[in-house]
């Protein structure tokens, strides 16, 4: 009888025992499956939970470079405004995940018929109560007074690159004057200057969540302005607006943009990188980071992700562990069998391939079965707590890196179970035998 | 031959046998142990990341009679959860004196207008800790000469740069301020510190008093003494920061119960953006830790059977010899259990110390991480992070210890047990189920 044959047939005959060898390496490759697919998981989140600190950067007009002239709207920069290209420059680095500009312009709101909107809060000075604090925007989302909770959207959505003539407004002034979301209204800069009027549509409406009466606000222009007084628009109806501006006001490009990187990590390298861009002439622009929370929490991060990580790779190393144990249990119950094999004057080596054979013979089975259970079993077990389901995904490299691993722990496990006996002679074996 | 004396002997004359089982059970109890050690290092992992994303609440009493007092500010201190960190705000205007009467000069270039009766005023913003105000943290303002003020000074002042130079004051120097709106009384203030703005206001907006040059610095004292003069201290608003942000609607609950104050006249606004922001991410970190728990302990009971029912498996021949030779059922049944629970509570012991020992391994490691992220941090992207690191101070991190509880031993004791009874139950009723004559047939 040959080796392939006796392993088939031991395999075979003894079901139970195969059967429970068989669920052994199904729970363990199981096992270790589900921690390689954590493994990832925990990257994945760790990053995410990186990225809510919302670190980002921010280009700003370097004014101290720069000259100053007087225009329209009194003295102005002559600093070079930041182009749309190199924006767009900017934005192409990779691990850069939104931006958005800031830039703000004082307008007054009116209807259809020339009636002026009266802004929240009036002070009875009719020309300043018409005036509303409005930023131009190109992915309002990423706005900071959205970013910080100051306001937030509660009805329709947020203005994006692509949008052309559209405004938010706040909820208060859109209940003072019913308007509704897709109603136009009119808007201008200065009336008095000839300046010309851009009909906008109405896309969001947003709350003011903030106590506005907390005067540690108060520290900037904004601050005269009641914060359901502000609105956000696009810059192609920006540059309509300003047409009589060029070169003063930011119509020809934005005065600070901020650009969000998806990982915290990465925000210094991002910048290097942004600093080398030969088209930039960077002593007209300066750059600062923004990552005061991120600074903050990291450690605390690291900690957590690193802890995640130990755990998981003291379940992968032990369950080796106990694999190779397991094994050792299997061929020491086999002491009687294999001296009556030796005593049937068949080989060491030949007993020992029979061994690997029979386990790799169930291994082939348990391996691809344990793909599928630590599917179902990742994706159950997440399913628990909802989001990180998707999270855990058992991939085809992890199951690769099994079987690798698996039949090589498998053969040394078998080898070194094997020495204490291999080493006797048939004779000492079977006297041994209990 | 008692089933004590068999399951003794079976034990210590089968060591190789003995051993493994020792070694697997071992094994697994380390491995539980271990993983929920460290489950409960990753509790105080979070702690720290939402403690150091920080939550404060700000409570707005400028519009009751008495405003915020002492006696309530060190009730609300004294409420669980909150840190000793806080800080108490007032804002109002006052007229800038010299020692002898004269009015001081102050700028109005830029000025949108000067309101009648504040020609020689400025904003006053009074401050327990000035260097976390706004126009520092957020407008630029930089103290070019002199310190902060703090809760140890009374009556001081900060000044802008400009007023300084129009009326020749340097640090040191005294001025009085006058109280301007509802009463006339007037405090000497000594200057400690001067600022300059580094980023001009936007001109033809503000009122000659809202102008950078025009702003000051004082304590909360010279507030109170200019507008109360009773000998009490009177705060516009307070900020308290919560130990856990996740705490934070409870403090605030708890904190409205506190007497002496109408809560119904105060504005109470949270602020736990970042919290917030992190927050469904963190639970997923933590969701997904006690996925892996959970698995691990689900696959080491399966384990453990399977071994188990392989270690039974394994002596159907002993059996139909014990059978023959007359023992009961349960007594060969009783033999089996007494030899694993032998073997089950030394392992246990043993797996308290082994997880200690990974636990502790576990930690330095983390330790030695984390020094060396603290390096990181200092040598970082620009120049600002210096001044402002000053709030960081104010986050108190629990240190993360990973230590095996005796609790957790304790449990895995009774699973352990209660794992090896049913196992072995399980394993042994297919073979308890035969009579001795097919036991022995069956024999390999």
């Amino acid at each position: 009888m040959n080796l392939f044959k006796r392993a088939f047939l031991y395999v075979t005959r003894k079901r139970g025992k195969s059967l429970l060898l068989f669920s052994i390496i199904l729970v363990i490759s199981t096992l270790v499956l589900c921690g390689l697919a954590s493994l990832d998981a925990e990257e994945e989140t760790s990053t995410e939970l990186r990225g809510t600190t919302g670190a980002s950067f921010t280009v700003n007009r370097n004014l101290s470079t720069g000259g100053w002239g007087n225009g329209n709207g009194g003295s102005y920069s002559t600093q070079d405004f930041i182009s749309s290209e190199m924006v767009e420059k900017i934005v192409n680095i990779d691990g850069i995940e939104a931006y958005d500009t800031s830039s703000t312009t004082i307008l007054k709101f009116y209807d259809r018929s020339g009636n002026y909107y009266e802004c929240i809060n009036p002070t009875g000075y009719a020309p300043a109560d018409s005036q509303y604090y409005v930023n131009t925007t190109i992915n309002s989302q990423y706005s900071s007074v959205f970013l910080s909770q100051t306001f937030s959207l509660v009805e329709g959505r947020h203005i994006t690159d692509s949008d052309e003539n559209v405004i938010l407004i706040s909820k208060d002034l859109s209940d003072k004057h019913g308007l509704k979301l897709g109603d136009k209204i009119s808007t201008v800069n200065d009336p008095d200057n000839n300046d010309p009027t851009v009909e906008v549509e109405i896309v969001g409406i947003f709350n003011v969540n903030i106590d506005k009466t907390d005067e540690k606000n108060n520290y900037n222009m904004a601050s005269y302005y009641d914060y359901s007084n502000y609105a956000f628009t696009d810059i192609t109806a920006m540059e309509k607006l300003l047409t009589n501006y060029k070169g003063e006001r930011p119509s020809d490009g934005y005065s600070s943009v901020d650009f969000f990187v998806s990982d915290p990590e990465n925000l210094e390298s991002i910048i290097i990188e942004a600093q080398k861009i030969n088209s930039i002439n960077w002593d007209n622009f300066t750059i600062t980071a923004n990552n005061e929370v991120y600074e903050r929490t990291a450690s605390s991060m690291s900690d957590m992700s690193s802890l995640i990580r130990t755990l998981i790779i003291v379940i992968v190393a032990i369950s080796m562990g106990i694999i190779t144990l397991i094994l050792s249990m299997w061929v020491k119950s086999r002491v009687q069998e294999t001296g009556i094999l030796l005593a049937a004057g068949i080989s060491k080596t030949s007993i020992l391939l029979q061994h690997i054979f029979e386990v790799g013979f169930i291994a082939i089975f348990s391996f691809p079965l344990s793909y599928l259970a630590s599917k179902i079993f990742a994706g159950n077990i997440g399913s628990l707590f909802g989001k990180t389901a998707d999270n855990v995904i058992v991939t085809t490299q992890h199951f690769s890196l099994v079987c690798g691993a698996g039949i090589v722990i498998l053969i040394l496990a078998i080898f070194i179970s094997c020495v204490p006996t291999m080493r006797l002679k048939p004779k000492e074996i079977l006297s041994k035998m209990s | 031959m008692s089933l004590w004396k068999r399951a003794y002997l079976h034990t210590v004359r089968k060591k190789g046998k003995t051993i493994l089982m020792f070694c697997i059970l071992l094994i697994i109890s380390t491995l539980i142990l271990t993983c929920l050690s460290i489950q409960a290092a990753t509790d105080t992992a979070a702690l720290n990341i939402r403690k150091s994303l920080m939550g404060s609440f700000t409570i707005n009493a400028k519009h009751i009679d008495m405003q915020l007092g002492d006696n309530v500010v060190s009730e609300i201190l004294n409420t669980n959860g909150i840190t000793p960190n806080y800080n108490l705000r007032s804002y109002y205007h006052a007229e800038y004196r010299s020692l002898d009467g004269q009015t001081l000069k102050i700028t109005t270039d830029g000025a949108v207008e000067v309101p009648e009766g504040y020609e020689y005023a400025g904003k006053i913003v009074s401050n327990a800790h000035s260097d976390v105000d706004t126009y520092f943290s957020e407008a630029g303002f930089e103290l070019i000469e002199g310190h902060h003020i703090t809760t140890d000074d009374s009556n001081v002042i900060i000044i802008s740069e400009t007023l300084a130079s129009q009326n020749g004051l340097s640090i040191g120097d005294h001025l009085v301020l006058g109280a301007i709106e509802e009463t006339d009384y007037q405090v000497e203030a000594r200057i400690v510190g001067i600022f300059k703005a580094a980023i001009p206001l936007e001109p033809g907006i503000a009122p000659s008093y809202d102008l950078y040059e025009n702003v000051s610095f004082s304590d909360n004292k010279t507030y109170s003494q200019l507008y109360y003069d009773d000998g009490n201290n009177h705060y516009q608003y307070g900020d308290f920061y919560a130990a856990d942000p996740a705490d934070l609607d409870t403090i605030i609950s708890n904190v409205k119960t506190i007497s002496g104050i109408t809560w119904d006249e105060c504005i109470i606004t949270k602020n736990d953006v970042d919290y917030q922001n992190a927050k469904t991410t963190l639970e997923a970190l933590q969701n997904l830790v006690t996925i892996i728990i959970l698995v691990v302990i689900a696959i080491s009971v399966v384990l453990l059977a399977l071994v188990l029912s392989l270690w039974i498996r394994n002596r159907i021949h002993e059996t139909g010899v014990l059978l023959a030779m007359g023992f009961s059922k349960r007594n060969i049944l009783m033999q089996h259990i007494v030899e694993i629970l032998m073997i089950a509570v030394l392992t246990f012991a043993l797996s308290f110390a082994t997880s200690s020992v990974i636990a502790q391994s576990v930690g330095d490691r983390l330790l030695e991480q984390a020094t060396a992220n603290d390096q990181i941090v200092v040598t970082s992207l620009t120049g600002q992070e210096t001044e402002k690191n000053t709030v960081d101070t104010s986050v108190s991190l629990t240190s993360i210890e990973i230590a095996v509880s005796l609790l957790d031993l304790l449990l895995i004791y009774v699973i352990g047990t209660g794992i090896i009874l049913l196992s072995v139950l399980l394993a042994a009723y297919p073979i308890m189920r035969m009579k001795p004559k097919e036991i022995l047939i069956k024999m390999s």
